[in-house]
């Protein structure tokens, strides 16, 4: 449950070990491990009052706890542009058009080097695609998982995280492993724009979680 | 050859290592990246730097992609001790006395194969992402110009390795296993192990054969696995050896594909598509081991051979009418598995109904199982045991069994005595001996005898077979059993008589989760039973600490400015919850001493103490950080901490040449008063403290079950002086179940020391347990001392004084008390009762080095004025959960005693730290204690001064959170290298000589030895009556008058040459060496003689009772027969004489004394041959640990991450 750890352990540590990393320049990721820090404690709507306007945030829950995540980067990789979010304990999470391409931990697991075959973007999707995820994944050392996914579209659900907007303002979708995978489904709430607002992704069969763009207001990650 | 390897013959050791060497030797076009550092600079900043080593796959994981996790950073300084590394497996692939058995062929192959290999330099970084890296700078490693890095291509095939050097390699597969991998290569081989190199250098030993199949990682692309073949039987240490040189060499590189062993699909299985499985093997599991319904690991009523790893502990309860057990099971070592029991029989009372109602009767006992054996592909896992040996021996029974695993599959054969063999069906073979092992006494549930070793009777009477096989379903969670059950329920003790209409039982166990059996069983052909156990490992128990204080920011910059000196204090204060007593600046070193700073994992606080100063304290005249506790007016022990080493690692991953160990621990005894010091912050001594809380205090393993009692309670300290303090405290109890005891009915007329409990627990609802007055100081800084008085504890006042010597860092410590107390009111007031008396004892507390064993003896006078000794053992693991046992056997006879015969008591103590998340000093402890009695009661004090002065283990940092072996497995692996230490005092000889011993005991050879010698002893034993006889007829002749008497002289004439050889001759010397040996044997075998003759009891020719009476483990014994003390000792010192200069004639010599000790009718033939077979093992023991050329001494080891040396006793 390393997420459930983010804010807790070592954050300022964290935050200064990268400014003297980065030569005492405030790079973007420790200007967002700074802010991911910062909020780091209490709840969302206490912490919501100090965000920081020029960032973007991620609100992400794991079982009951919440936090908040800062995007540090976009790194402009071959597959797309790729954001890079830091919590607050330095772990890292990546998202790539909404999906879960990286998420680096303290206590696992973690995913490594996602990519996918035949991905269908969110604007083209009609009601159901397939598509082919490769990862690698810790620990184990269980590299080049290769999974067929299905992708279909669903009516809004009741019983999600999703904070300050209802889920019938967006469109939702749920991706399956097919075959014997023990991983549950994931669930994608899409704005109007074709972006990914709210996403629920399991790593594993024993660790969930969901993220939310944040502030709700209209802006969304991507 | 099989057709795989023969298929990459062809590339054999030439073509092979050519292949690989272009793989490194030409990494740019290879290994996808490779360049040297222009410039010092991060690795982060680095990777950054090169878009080329990011891009992730372009569509799916192929060859072209840059491949992190098999990175290379090159450090010249780490090569050349890579370079000595790589020699010395040469040598060892090279010598034929490394492995005789490998044909010179193979070895060259080998050798050749190693040879190819450059020496990278490589450094492990366990993680790679730059974007990671980043925030967590202390994985971060600094490049220094002059190195080099290398990103590989990512390969799709894993590389085997075999014995002879030929590879095959294989497509990789995510789902695949080494095991799995191995049989691609070659599906009609035999291989045992395996070793699998990840890409990232970690190494770890894998089980590819049935028998010894276990959880395993997946290889990753890249890997290597280094397989162990019987047909090129390598020692696994070359193996191992070699899997750690190819960690040093990155990733496997891809071979041409016609030369990859393809995947084919596997065949389809219905029943693995039914159940989910289809395509794909089963991962490799570990053996699955489960309790029995006799708490201890075995089938459903049987034992098996198995063992769980030590720090596993259960609880587990069954029900199988007319019984219900609940049983403790803790495993201590790896081949001591220890149960404590109490079985309640529903249908039999405890007494008379005027005594003790209807309660069932109860039956306690112990059990332990050990280990003779270790599985191997050819030998079962081999045990032997003994069931309810420490009570009434009602239920029991001893015996012997083997397992064996075949996959799924756990087959276990035993032999039953007593209990486990009340079928009776087979003799006892043990009656070649006597026939008074065909009988066995009739147990009796008369709880006067319960406990009373006296009694005890092992491996008499018929016996039976039993056994049975376990089978492991598909389904993890479900374990299915079959067994023989030996005993015979038609004639249960008691003649409590059950139907039984078949010896077969079988059963199911489910496993809702890993901690959690619960079992339902068909037994006797009539009977359902169920049990239920919860088991986990203890020592493995760890919880991050994530409620507790965060650390300061660490910075690789050091401030400037004079800190706010009170903020600093603040911080420093809600960092450790520890008062800050004063901070001062003493040259270059800051002191800061708190007041009873207390923790049981110091690691942490430690690092936020350090990471406090280091953010606020001036760096450039400050380079050294000492942190000191102000406990009771001691000053013990102080934490040195090296900044810019603390630093560093703090703020970058450090190569292993570099590393520097930043916090050590030091004895303070030059004080706090440094005469350059100037105080920064002094403030007084907190006089008062206290706390309030609830309080649960609980004993069970009586026949009432579990008694307890919970309330609230209070609890102040007020110190007058540092050294001098007041200790109160006061409870009000909420709710107990005293009422529920039950005192038996005894003979004791002992006073009643503790036997009164209930009445002060019910006497009044508000106690005061302590209230006293105490003071405590140093004689000088290896002697302390402790007086005090007042209400000692909650039962007992008065005065005590208490001394004890131990100095720092010191594996032994010797105390003595004394105590004139009275026994209080039952209202736990200042009244007092009639009672007083004088107790006090001797203590000597050992940390025997020998896997984490400590023991306590203590001797002296108990509270009711008997006189004995108390014998502690306990195991600590690294977490600080310790599982231990205690016996107190005092001058009041059993019977006198009552129930249990004697004190004694099983615990478990686990810090709270190990599973809160915040940093706690609390210890939960459970103690199992059968029965209070007044013998063998000990007072109860407060401030004993060896806990009071802990920290002069000087061992603090070795406590702390669980750490996953994996995690360090990089720089373990050991190799021989020459002896470098220096000559050790004979003092320190023989202390290691003990733990030497103390740890060959561990050992699977040393019980197979002792199975050995025991079978010889055996054999021989047919002819202890005639030579007896003989002896009786010839033994008067002058010449048997003249071999007896010199042949009684000969042990002493041996061991005085020895000693003067020893102090005669120039240290270490063949000579002296030797004879340091001799003397070292002799003084071990005469002292195992002494403790065999207390255990086996065998009565002396001379006593007229025949060779085969014996009186196991009694006082008594001193001068028993077996074995005999003479041929011990003669045999132990000649033996090392005998190899070091090839003499075997003076055995012949030391087998005078054997025929002096038989005609002289001092023993039994059998006698003689025992003791010179120990005495001949002690001899060659001390020989090889003492000899100049021995394995023993400074060993190294090398990885990607550096070398470490340790010593080693061969």
């Amino acid at each position: 449950m390393a997420i459930m750890k983010f804010g807790m352990l070592c954050r300022a540590g964290i935050f200064v070990l990268a400014v003297s990393s980065a030569g005492c320049t405030v790079e973007p990721a420790t200007q967002a491990l700074l802010d991911a820090y910062r909020l780091s404690g209490g709840g969302a709507e206490t912490q919501a009052g100090g965000l920081n306007p020029r960032l973007s945030y991620l609100r992400v829950q794991v079982g009951e706890r919440e936090l908040f995540l800062a995007l540090g980067y976009v790194d402009q990789l071959a597959d797309g542009p790729v954001q890079v979010w830091y919590s607050g304990d330095g772990d890292v999470l990546r998202l790539r058009d909404g999906r879960v391409v990286g998420l680096i931990t303290k206590y696992g697991p973690d995913w490594l080097g996602v990519s996918f075959a035949r991905l269908p973007r969110w604007g083209a999707l009609g009601d159901q695609a397939e598509f082919e995820r490769v990862r690698d994944a810790r620990p184990g050392y269980r590299y080049g998982i290769r999974e067929k996914m299905l992708i279909r579209r669903i009516a809004p659900p009741d019983d999600t995280q999703l904070r300050l907007m209802p889920s019938s303002s967006l469109a939702w979708f749920e991706e399956t492993v097919r075959g014997d995978s023990d991983i549950p489904a994931a669930r994608y709430a899409v704005g109007a724009d074709g972006h990914v607002v709210y996403a629920e992704q399991c790593l594993s069969n024993e660790f969930c979680f969901s993220w939310q763009s944040w502030p709700s207001s209209g802006k969304e990650a991507h | 050859m099989s057709p795989a390897y023969d298929c990459v013959r062809r590339f054999s050791r030439r073509l092979i290592v050519g292949l690989l060497l272009t793989a490194w030797s030409a990494s740019q076009v290879q290994a996808g990246i490779a360049a040297g550092v222009e410039a010092p600079m991060r690795l982060s900043q680095w990777l950054n730097n090169r878009p080329d080593a990011l891009q992730p796959h372009a569509a799916l994981p192929n060859a072209e992609t840059p491949y992190l996790p098999g990175l290379i950073w090159m450090v010249p300084e780490e090569a050349k001790v890579q370079r000595l590394y790589k020699s010395h497996l040469l040598d060892r692939i090279n010598s034929i006395e490394a492995a005789p058995a490998v044909s010179r062929t193979d070895a060259g192959n080998l050798a050749g194969f190693v040879a190819a290999f450059p020496t990278t330099g490589r450094v492990v970084v366990e993680r790679t992402d730059p974007r990671w890296l980043e925030v967590n700078a202390q994985h971060d490693p600094v490049l220094k110009k002059g190195q080099r890095l290398v990103v590989p291509s990512r390969p799709t095939t894993v590389t085997l390795v075999r014995g002879d050097g030929h590879t095959c390699q294989v497509a990789h597969s995510a789902n695949l296993y080494a095991r799995d991998y191995v049989r691609k290569c070659d599906a009609a081989g035999s291989p045992q192990s395996a070793w699998v190199v990840q890409p990232d250098g970690l190494v770890r030993r894998a089980g590819v054969a049935g028998w010894n199949e276990n959880e395993q990682d997946s290889p990753a692309p890249g890997a290597w696995i280094v397989v162990s073949d019987p047909a090129i039987p390598w020692p696994d240490a070359v193996m191992e050896q070699l899997a750690r040189f190819l960690a040093t060499q990155g990733v496997a590189a891809d071979m041409p594909p016609s030369r990859i062993v393809a995947l084919d699909r596997e065949p389809e299985n219905w029943l693995a598509d039914k159940l989910g499985y289809a395509g794909q093997p089963t991962p490799p599991r570990n053996n699955a081991l489960s309790y029995n319904d006799w708490g201890t690991i075995g089938l459903i009523q049987t034992p098996t051979a198995r063992m769980a790893s030590a720090g596993n502990a259960a609880i587990s309860a069954s029900r199988v009418y007319p019984y219900t057990r609940m049983t403790g099971s803790m495993q201590i070592m790896d081949w001591f598995e220890l149960a404590v029991r109490w079985t309640a029989v529903s249908n039999r009372l405890y007494g008379p109904a005027n005594f003790s109602g209807n309660q069932s009767y109860k039956d306690k006992s112990v059990d332990f199982k050990v280990k003779l054996l270790e599985e191997s592909a050819m030998k079962p896992e081999f045990s032997v045991g003994v069931r309810d040996f420490g009570g009434t021996g009602l239920f029991g029974g001893e015996y012997l069994v083997a397992s064996k695993r075949a996959g799924n599959l756990d087959w276990s054969l035993g032999l039953g005595w007593g209990n486990l063999g009340a079928r009776g069906n087979l003799g006892n073979p043990l009656s070649v001996i006597s026939s008074k092992f065909n009988v066995r006494p009739t147990a009796s549930s008369a709880v006067a005898n319960a406990g009373n070793l006296n009694s005890f009777s092992p491996f008499r009477g018929p016996t039976s077979l039993f056994g049975g096989v376990q089978y492991q379903t598909p389904w993890q969670p479900l374990l299915l059993k079959l067994e023989y059950d030996g005993n015979d329920y038609q004639h249960e003790p008691s003649a409590n008589n059950q139907k039984q209409s078949s010896p077969f039982n079988f059963g199911m166990v489910y496993r809702p989760n890993p901690a959690i059996d619960l079992a339902l069983n068909w037994e006797r052909g009539t009977t359902l039973a169920m049990g239920m156990s919860f088991h986990g490992d203890l020592s493995k128990f760890f919880m991050p600490k994530v409620s507790d204080p965060e650390s300061e920011p660490v910075s690789a910059l050091y401030p400037q400015q004079e800190p706010d000196w009170n903020r600093v204090a603040a911080l420093l204060e809600e960092k450790t919850s520890w008062r800050v007593l004063q901070i001062k600046r003493a040259g270059s070193e800051l002191i800061v001493r708190f007041q009873n700073a207390d923790a049981n994992y110091w690691n942490a606080y430690v690092d936020r103490i350090v990471s406090v100063l280091h953010r606020h304290v001036p760096g450039k005249s400050i380079l050294v950080f000492r942190i000191q506790s102000a406990e009771y007016g001691l000053d013990l022990h102080e934490f040195q901490i090296d900044r810019r080493a603390w630093v560093e690692a703090r703020t970058a991953y450090v190569p292993a040449h570099r590393r520097q160990n930043a916090v050590s621990e030091r004895a303070a005894f030059d004080g706090f008063d440094h005469p350059l010091s100037n105080a920064l912050i002094e403030r007084p001594t907190q006089a008062v403290t206290g706390n309030i809380g609830m309080y649960f205090d609980h004993s069970f393993g009586g026949p009432e079950g579990m008694l307890y009692k919970l309330g609230v309670g209070a609890r102040g300290d007020w110190h007058i002086r540092p050294d001098t303090w007041w200790t109160g405290a006061l409870q009000y109890g909420l709710v107990d179940n005293y009422d529920k005891m039950i005192f038996p009915a005894s003979n004791s007329t002992l006073p009643r020391v503790r036997t009164q409990v209930e009445r002060y627990v019910s006497t009044s609802p508000v106690t005061m347990p302590v209230f006293q007055f105490t003071h405590a100081g140093k004689l000088n800084d290896e002697n302390f001392y402790s007086v005090y008085a007042g209400m000692l504890e909650s039962m007992y006042g008065g005065v005590g004084g208490e001394w004890l010597y131990r100095p720092w860092q010191s594996p032994v410590a010797f105390g003595v008390d004394v105590n004139a107390v009275r026994q209080r009111g039952f209202g736990q007031d200042f009244s007092f009762l009639g009672y007083k008396t004088l107790t006090g004892h001797a203590s000597m507390y050992w940390d025997t080095g020998f896997q984490d064993v400590n023991a306590t003896i203590r001797a002296g006078r108990y509270l009711a004025g008997d006189w004995g000794a108390t014998l502690d053992l306990s195991r600590v693991f690294q977490n600080g959960v310790k599982m231990g046992a205690f016996a107190t056997k005092t001058n009041v006879s059993a019977a006198q005693f009552g129930e249990g015969s004697f004190d004694k008591g099983v615990y478990v103590n686990m810090p709270f730290d190990a599973i809160l998340t915040r940093s706690s000093t609390n210890i939960a402890s459970v103690i199992w204690h059968p029965l209070t009695r007044d013998g063998g009661a000990i007072l109860n004090r407060a401030f004993p001064l060896f806990g009071m002065t802990g920290k002069q283990s000087g061992d603090l940092l070795k406590w702390g959170p669980w750490t996953d072996e994996r995690k360090t497995q990089f720089g373990e692996v050991a190799d021989d290298f020459p002896d470098a230490a220096p000559r050790k005092s004979v003092f320190s000889m023989a202390q290691g000589d003990l733990v030497s011993v103390g740890r060959s005991v561990a050992t699977t050879q040393f019980w197979s030895s002792m199975a050995w010698m025991g079978g010889v002893t055996l054999v021989s034993s047919v002819l202890d009556k005639p030579a007896d006889r003989l002896a009786l007829n010839h033994g008067a002749r002058p010449l048997m008058n003249a071999i007896e008497t010199g042949g009684n002289m000969l042990p002493l004439a041996v061991l005085g040459a020895s000693g003067l050889a020893f102090l005669g001759d120039e240290p270490g010397s063949k000579l002296s060496t030797t004879a340091y040996s001799s003397l070292a044997a002799g003084g071990i075998g005469m002292a195992g003689s002494i403790a065999l003759k207390y255990l086996i009891g065998r009565d002396r020719p001379g006593v007229g009772n025949g060779p085969a009476s014996f009186n196991f483990v009694n006082a008594n014994n001193g001068s028993a027969s077996m074995p005999s003390g003479h041929t011990t000792i003669m045999w132990a010192a000649v033996t090392p004489y005998a190899k070091a200069y090839d003499a075997p004639w003076l055995y012949g010599v030391a087998a005078v004394t054997n025929l002096a000790r038989v005609s002289g009718r001092n023993h039994w033939l059998s006698d003689t041959v025992a003791g010179s077979l120990l005495g001949y093992a002690i001899g060659d023991f001390m020989y090889r640990s003492h000899r100049n050329d021995a394995k023993s001494g400074m060993e190294w080891g090398l990885s990607p991450n550096g070398v470490a040396a340790y010593w080693k006793l061969d």
